[in-house]
């Protein structure tokens, strides 16, 4: 019974979803009226309006004119932030990772399920990008996707085309650190190789299209032929890897542990991709800041902030808050949701709340969780602000997106209304209105003799103590 | 009531006045031990907030609280933003073997890892659901989804190897096991009152806690209220509290001797009950005998309680020793009704996750409850019954609405799901927010029968206090110190 709410719940999720986009095509122009703007690029603006055109900013501030063709969205007493990006998650897949250790030919895009829980909980959540990719537990992993969490079909959801790959220097599951660096090694090796051997197979069919003899002795037509490899030349594990290695690809390199840093970055270095490379951390890896810092790389903290450690000789535990750290170094960091923890730390805007709490500016605090994310993904120029020629992803709280109290009320994605939560049925179905004010004042009453029975009850708990321990009740 | 009601009064008629009269006498030392806390808000504890006042604490009592009180040489003052009453767990769950970093292997995920099953077969459930290894197994049926791992629902792994996650703590206080009736055992005789989980729920804010035993057992040990901090002959509150009784599947589902996964014949080797009716037996058993025992009879047979639970029973029955009924699900909840409803014992309810759907026995009833932690993954699974799938995100405010007297608890969550983020939790999901604070304060102080000593800010009371850095359970505000029987006990790093 309880399943099919469910299911129904869902369905309905889906239906409104994908009702409001397929049957409402974005209006030409929209207008948000007095709102209060943080734009997150800017200082925040109050009383400010946003212009929308066609699915993009094309004005905000104060004295913005509104067109006469414009639907007016009045936003009084609401604030509106940049639609949030979720930078690094697997969720939306069937499962993280294959059991392949390497696997530069797969794609998320041939797994990523648009009915998935996760999709309707990251827009009620006010997040409008997902990155989705591998999870860590890999050598080498499939090509990565960015989304967002409306649509019917991956084609649909998709921004873009894929993003990057991931690799991990932390040894997979049943794998030591010796194996897990090999087999690392052992693919670019491979990869050169290969490369050489296409590029030596086309040396030779490039002289003869154009009838002319092979001069070379075949190693240095190895290297004369690099250049005229085209992708379809390759197969599909290799053409991902050399788009990794010529730099179209951005490559993710999971270090879990603080060992695993030095290995990575020694990695990027020899086949020449630090510029296009961020490190997806874990939560020891503060012990390796200085060779972070070195190394200039962008990184994504986990989504665990706090670290433990229990000292082996005292016993003591000390707690590490991973981004005071990396701010105090002076080094750019992304937040991503906790995948296991409360819904508290599941919220990117509690993530970004907790940096407040730990004394991170709130301006630093706010684009970790937007507009960092989307400069990560190379759609800095795109989202993750409200600026003019961005999309319009916007997210409508009722209060300050950081205050645990507000609650995400609407969302547009590219200028389409993507969710509503006066609409939303999950939201009605678990957190229902409360009951009417007659039952309450019926209730009223239930609570003077409530009152007086817990009055009998903590007596009795005070009396409590028998005979073993009415003469020694030390209080 | 009437009595704090006139505690109240007296307490803001001394501020009223400004009034700096100290209570009785107390070693001063030279003032030595006299802190005064400068705070801009004070947020007693029985939704009242009074602005700009200072409290002045001296031989670990609350001396005085107004607008200009005396501040003594040599005293220690503090400045706040914002201070609360030490908070209250009514039902924690303290981790007494100091060992919540050390990986600890929940027997299913040992098991599943001898048979060379990593993380990620655990995790979808897919395999192992239909394959016959899912821990889980002989909790769900194939057409549903799995309660433990999610699947096919939710691709949310769950950390087996952290039990918390799970819902089954393997280092909370464990109950006796030599028999499903042991009252007479008591959680005093196995708490370390040395273990590192006080002090972290002490940093935490939490300045008193109520030790309850384990859900092993269906009329287990007595509970214990604790201070988290200060000397370690000081710690105890109230030795014997109440006893734990457990309607429901975990007397039979968790316990070292109960039936194991992989072995679902009931045999000679495993503990009885084994179903629901078997735990309504047990309790009904327990009752029977020790109204058996009062009256000069000699109960037999194979499960006979023995004759110490008995008379702790009888105690119980008597209303001197108050009854702690732990029930999730909402079945349950009317069982505990019906069964307590038998011997017209009255009770305390436990953990009523689905306490919404109960809301009419527990409305009727009374009782007070003590509810929490909140649920809050929007399908539910990790719900630790493993058997409700949808708590409502409502149930908090509502049994609130509903006048019974309600306690939140964190039982064995820390951190970011710890009491004070707890109460955060309840005020998105609809508690005031001033009623909000009494949940951890004020009304676990009169449930555990303490509220004259602590609960609220008022003159004569505990100095037990939590300074804020800002909203006192606000999302970006941290708790800055913790002050426990007048002492600081703890301050956080770089304040």
């Amino acid at each position: 019974m309880l399943k099919i709410l469910t299911w129904s719940s869902f369905l309905l999720v889906a239906v409104v979803v994908t009702a409001s986009l397929a049957a409402a095509p974005p209006p030409g122009k929209l207008a948000f009226t007095n709102a209060r703007i943080i734009p997150v690029s800017g200082p925040p603006i109050s009383g400010g309006t946003i212009l929308v055109e066609n699915g993009i900013i094309s004005a905000v501030g104060t004295d913005v004119e509104i067109p006469y063709d414009a639907l007016e969205v009045d936003c009084t007493d609401k604030v509106l932030f940049p639609g949030i990006v979720d930078v690094h998650d697997w969720r939306g897949l069937d499962i993280r990772n294959e059991n392949l250790p390497v696997t530069p030919f797969v794609d998320v895009f041939d797994a990523i399920d648009p009915s998935r829980v996760f999709f309707e909980d990251s827009l009620r959540n006010g997040v409008t990008t997902v990155h989705i990719i591998p999870g860590d537990n890999l050598v080498v992993g499939g090509l990565s996707r960015v989304v967002r969490p409306i649509g019917i079909t991956p084609y649909e959801m998709s921004v873009g085309d894929s993003i990057a790959i991931k690799i991990s220097t932390t040894p997979k599951s049943g794998y030591g650190r010796m194996q897990q660096l090999s087999e690392l090694r052992e693919v670019f090796a491979d990869l050169d190789d290969y490369l050489g051997k296409v590029a030596e197979a086309r040396y030779e069919e490039v002289r003869k299209e154009k009838d002319e003899v092979v001069d070379v002795p075949p190693d240095q037509a190895r290297i004369l032929g690099r250049e005229l490899i085209r992708d379809e030349d390759l197969d599909d594990k290799h053409r991902n890897l050399k788009r990794l290695i010529d730099g179209r690809l951005r490559c993710w390199v999971y270090c879990g542990e603080a060992t695993d840093v030095a290995p990575a970055l020694t990695l990027l270095a020899e086949q020449g991709i630090e510029k296009n490379a961020v490190l997806v951390l874990g939560p020891s890896t503060f012990k390796a800041i200085e060779e972070i810092k070195k190394s200039g790389l962008s990184v994504i903290l986990p989504g665990d902030l706090v670290h433990r450690e229990r000292d082996p000789f005292t016993g003591e535990v000390t707690e590490t808050f991973l981004p005071k750290k990396f701010y105090d170094a002076g080094i750019d960091f992304v937040l991503q949701p906790s995948q296991t923890g409360a819904m508290t730390e599941r919220l990117l805007t509690y993530q970004a709340a907790r940096l407040v709490r730990e004394g991170i500016p709130r301006a630093t605090a706010l684009k970790a969780i937007c507009q960092r994310p989307a400069e990560l993904l190379g759609l800095g120029d795109r989202l993750g602000s409200i600026t003019e020629g961005r999309a319009a992803n916007l997210v409508m709280y009722g209060g300050d997106p950081l205050d645990f109290n507000s609650w995400v009320e609407k969302v547009w994605i590219d200028g389409v209304l993507a969710y509503d939560r006066d609409k939303d049925p999950r939201i009605q179905e678990l957190f229902p209105e409360p009951e009417a004010a007659g039952e309450e004042a019926e209730s009223k009453e239930a609570e003077e003799s409530a009152d007086d029975d817990s009055g009998e009850e903590a007596d009795s708990d005070d009396d409590g103590s028998d005979e073993a321990g009415s003469d020694e009740d030390g209080r | 009531m009437f009595r704090k009601s006139i505690t109240l009064f007296f307490g803001l008629l001394l501020v009223l006045t400004g009034g700096a009269t100290a209570q009785g006498k107390v070693a001063t030392d030279g003032g030595s031990d006299t802190v005064v806390i400068k705070a801009a808000k004070v947020f007693i504890g029985d939704g009242v907030a009074l602005e700009d006042v200072s409290i002045r604490l001296e031989g670990g009592r609350i001396q005085a609280i107004g607008k200009e009180i005396e501040i003594p040489e040599g005293a220690r003052v503090i400045e706040a933003v914002a201070v609360t009453p030490g908070l209250i767990d009514a039902n924690a769950r303290v981790d007494i073997s100091d060992d919540m970093l050390s990986e600890m292997l929940d027997p299913n995920a040992l098991l599943l890892e001898l048979f060379g099953f990593g993380d990620e077969h655990v995790h979808t459930g897919e395999d192992i659901c239909r394959c016959d290894l899912c821990p889980a197994l002989s909790l769900h049926l194939d057409d549903e989804v799995c309660l433990y791992c999610g699947w096919p629902d939710e691709p949310q792994p769950i950390d087996l190897r952290n039990p918390s996650a799970v819902g089954v703590s393997t280092t909370s206080v464990p109950t006796e096991q030599a028999s499903e009736v042991v009252p007479h055992t008591s959680v005093l005789d196995s708490i370390d009152l040395g273990t590192a989980d006080l002090t972290r729920l002490l940093r935490e804010g939490v300045t008193t806690v109520y030790v309850s035993p384990d859900s092993s057992a269906v009329i287990g040990a007595r509970g214990m209220v604790l201070r988290t901090g200060g000397a370690l002959d000081d710690r105890v509150v109230v030795p014997l509290a109440a006893v734990k009784a457990v309607i429901g599947s975990d007397p039979f589902r968790i316990g070292t001797r109960n039936r194991s996964p992989w072995r679902t014949n009931v045999s000679i080797y495993t503990r009885r009950p084994n179903s629901r009716m078997g735990v309504g037996w047990v309790f009904r058993r327990a009752f029977y005998d020790a109204l058996l025992r009062s009256t000069g009879g000699n109960p037999y047979g194979a499960d006979t309680s023995s004759a110490e639970a008995s008379t702790v029973l009888n105690r119980v029955l008597e209303g001197k020793v108050s009854l702690r009924v732990q029930a999730r699900t909402a079945p349950d909840i009317e069982s505990a009704f019906r069964l307590c409803g038998e011997f017209g014992v009255s009770f305390i309810l436990e953990d009523p996750t689905e306490a919404y759907l109960a809301m009419v026995p527990i409305r009727r009833g009374g009782v007070p409850v003590v509810f929490g932690p909140i649920f809050d993954r929007p399908t539910g699974h990790l719900a630790r019954t493993y058997e409700t799938s949808e708590p409502r995100l409502s149930t908090l405010r509502d049994l609130v609405a509903s006048g019974v007297p309600v306690s939140l608890s964190a039982q064995d969550l820390r951190g970011e799901e710890g009491l004070a983020r707890q109460v955060m939790l309840a005020m998105r999901f609809g508690v005031e927010p001033s009623k909000a604070l009494e949940l951890v304060t004020s009304a676990p102080a009169r449930l555990l029968g303490i509220d004259s000593d602590v609960g609220t800010i008022e003159i004569g009371k505990r100095a037990d206090l939590v300074l804020w850095s800002g909203p006192p359970f606000s999302s970006t505000a941290r708790i800055e110190s913790v002050i426990l029987g007048g002492q600081v006990e703890y301050t956080r790093k770089g304040s």
